[in-house]
């Protein structure tokens, strides 16, 4: 450790980071060994938060001895050797079930104590960690899940995130945050990196320089969702690709020194770059790298919400990727691993994992395209999803989730279907479902937001029931979507949301999205519409 | 012991409840002990809703009582 922890003399620290000063994160893979050995008994409750920092939960009900288990993929790029190693552990571990998350991590659930080493051991032989993928530590990587061959990206961002990701992953002067760290980069201009709501992000913008014109980013601190959603601010700087590590260490070494450590619940890096104002911020960011230029132009024009469905050219002439829907980024390992051999024998083998929870498979020569694409998979896993299934994403819910009230990823899927098979859009509409106010599944960005409550019914009991949010986006630099009144029970959220978007149907223009729509009508209209709706339901 | 949030909807406005219980089912008893114990008009109750749970560690738990803002 080359730094001093200039907070511990702090008498106002949590107990997490009293804990933590004594013993760092990261030591965890020196205990879990013996833990293995002697029984989840063994484990004393105050040492579960350690367990994050391997990418490790105890899952619930907490006294059955199984975890679940995060793996970092950087910008969503896996190997061929990586995404077998992946399915095979799905498959020998995680009874069978892999989870694409929306940071492009990949999660397994069930997976016994006792057999942690084994899996650490399988994923280090393909470069593959768990290491920081929960924690108070730098999370994985996000980015655009095309770089390096995307025909709308500025630039390939590949080596940046490889570079910040060698820097900081396991990384002792940067294992004890405050709290957890998100880092976007991203060259792709529809915001494929959804900038704002991470920490730190690094977006696409260009500047002319001594009359030359450069590329690089532009650059966000301080966006999050959670509970408080906050979106990200502006520095006004701009940096060329061999400059990032350079802001990056600085935003993260203001983030450890002066982030706050005496409340969890503040100890996010939006709390300090709300406090400060960003002009402070920026001001300690430029005392540590020197004088930066002005920010550049911003290259983005527009969100693509991170989907990337159907077969579409590569920046490289005559290679193609194609973009698959999974639905609720729920896959069985088989799959998984039927995918991954596709990517082998028509691809390079590569498979990308996409923030909306979906796969990517990338250098499909122009020759063998067709032929890959009558594989049986894809009536499973299509190219071209129906709207609702291929736009929907849900959070863990109460199958694993603690804090969950209500299921998520099933009850997801179910409306999903239904309305594929009932409500016929021309255009797709992001529906996002969360189990509770926490914000897993990005429930504030979506077209519609679906938070999950529990409701006292007429027999006293508490049942399933929801609330809708309308018009979340990230276009323009984000906007949360806002919350209609009224508690829709489980029995009927399917049926309501149907006569919603039947409305959306008939009252919409051509080719008018549900976020332009809800701009044109109003959220006090679209109130007026689902009070309608629910007095025709008993609810 | 968990810590739960609960709204309770009357013809005047929202009500924040916070109950602390061993399950859902109970803190929605202290809930309604909390109402008939506290307004002396019982007020028509339109529903009752559990927002938020959190466990109560050694050192404690609570929730801020504010209105919820429209994204929340
Ligand atoms: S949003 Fe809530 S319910 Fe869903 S996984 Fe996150 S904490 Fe759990």
């Amino acid at each position: 450790m080359s730094y001093e922890k200039v907070w511990a003399d702090n008498q106002k620290l949590n107990k997490n980071e009293i804990s933590k000063l004594k013993k760092d994160g990261l030591t965890i893979f020196d205990d879990i060994p013996h833990y293995a050995k002697a029984g989840f008994e063994s484990i004393p409750k105050d040492q579960y938060m350690y367990f994050k920092y391997a990418g490790l939960t105890v899952q619930k009900p907490q006294d059955k001895g199984l975890f679940m288990l995060r793996v970092k993929v950087p910008t969503g790029i896996l190997s061929d050797e990586q995404a077998v190693t992946l399915a095979k552990i799905g498959h020998d571990y995680g009874r069978d079930v892999l989870d694409i998350t929306t940071r492009q991590s990949i999660q397994f659930h069930w997976v016994p104590l006792e057999k942690l080493t084994e899996i650490f051991d399988r994923l280090k032989k393909v470069d593959l960690t768990t290491s920081e993928a929960e924690g108070d530590a730098p999370r994985n990587v996000v980015g655009n899940p095309l770089a390096g061959i995307d025909p709308n990206e500025l630039f390939d961002t590949r080596p940046v995130v490889e570079e910040i990701y060698r820097f900081f992953q396991d990384n002792p002067d940067f294992s004890n945050l405050p709290r957890k760290y998100k880092i976007s980069v991203n060259a792709n201009i529809f915001n494929a990196g959804q900038a704002e709501i991470n920490d730190l992000a690094f977006t696409p913008a260009t500047k002319v320089i001594d009359g030359q014109k450069r590329l690089g980013f532009n650059v966000k601190v301080g966006g999050g969702l959670a509970a408080k959603p906050y979106l990200a601010d502006a520095l006004n700087v701009f940096v060329v690709p061999d400059q990032v590590i350079k802001v990056a260490e600085a935003v993260t070494t203001i983030y450890r020194d002066f982030g706050y450590r005496k409340s969890r619940a503040r100890a996010r890096l939006k709390y300090l770059v709300a406090d400060w104002g960003i002009s402070k911020f920026e001001e300690k960011v430029l005392e540590l790298t020197g004088p930066l230029p002005a920010a550049g132009h911003d290259e983005i024009s527009g969100w693509n919400g991170g989907f990337f469905f159907g077969a579409h050219p590569q920046k490289q002439k005559g290679l193609n990727y194609i973009g698959i829907s999974v639905p609720v980024g729920r896959i069985h390992s088989d799959d998984f691993l039927r995918i991954a051999e596709l990517a082998r024998t028509y691809g390079n083998g590569e498979l990308r994992t996409v923030s909306s929870q979906n796969l990517i498979i990338p250098n499909i020569p122009d020759q063998v395209l067709d032929e890959l694409l009558t594989d049986n998979i894809f009536k499973k896993f299509p190219i071209h999803p129906a709207h609702f299934t291929g736009y929907a994403m849900a959070c863990t819910g109460d199958e694993f989730c603690n804090k969950a009230l209500t299921n998520t990823k099933d009850r997801m899927e179910e409306i999903a279907a239904r309305l594929d098979r009932e409500v016929d859009l021309d255009v797709p509409v992001r529906i996002y479902m969360v189990g509770c106010t926490n914000s897993c599944g990005q429930r504030q960005i979506a077209d519609i937001g679906i938070q999950g409550l529990k409701l006292r019914a007429e027999n006293n009991q508490l049942v399933d029931a929801y609330e809708l949010f309308v018009g979340g986006t990230l276009i323009g630099g984000g906007h949360f979507n806002e919350r209609l009144k009224g508690r829709i029970r489980a029995s009927v959220i399917s049926d309501v949301l149907k006569e919603f978007l039947i409305y959306f149907k008939n009252e919409k223009e051509k080719g008018e999205t549900f976020f332009e729509f809800k701009n044109r009508l109003g959220t006090e209209k679209l109130q007026v519409v689902l009070d309608a709706i629910l007095e025709n339901f008993d609810n | 012991m968990k810590l739960f949030r609960f709204i309770v909807s009357t013809e005047e406005g929202e009500l924040p409840v916070i109950a602390a219980a061993e399950s859902e089912e109970a803190a929605l008893q202290v809930v309604d002990q909390e109402i008939q114990h506290n307004l002396l008009i019982q007020p028509k109750i339109r529903d009752v809703v559990l927002i938020e749970k959190k466990g109560i560690k050694k050192s404690g738990a609570g929730y801020l009582i504010q209105p919820r803002k429209s994204y929340e």
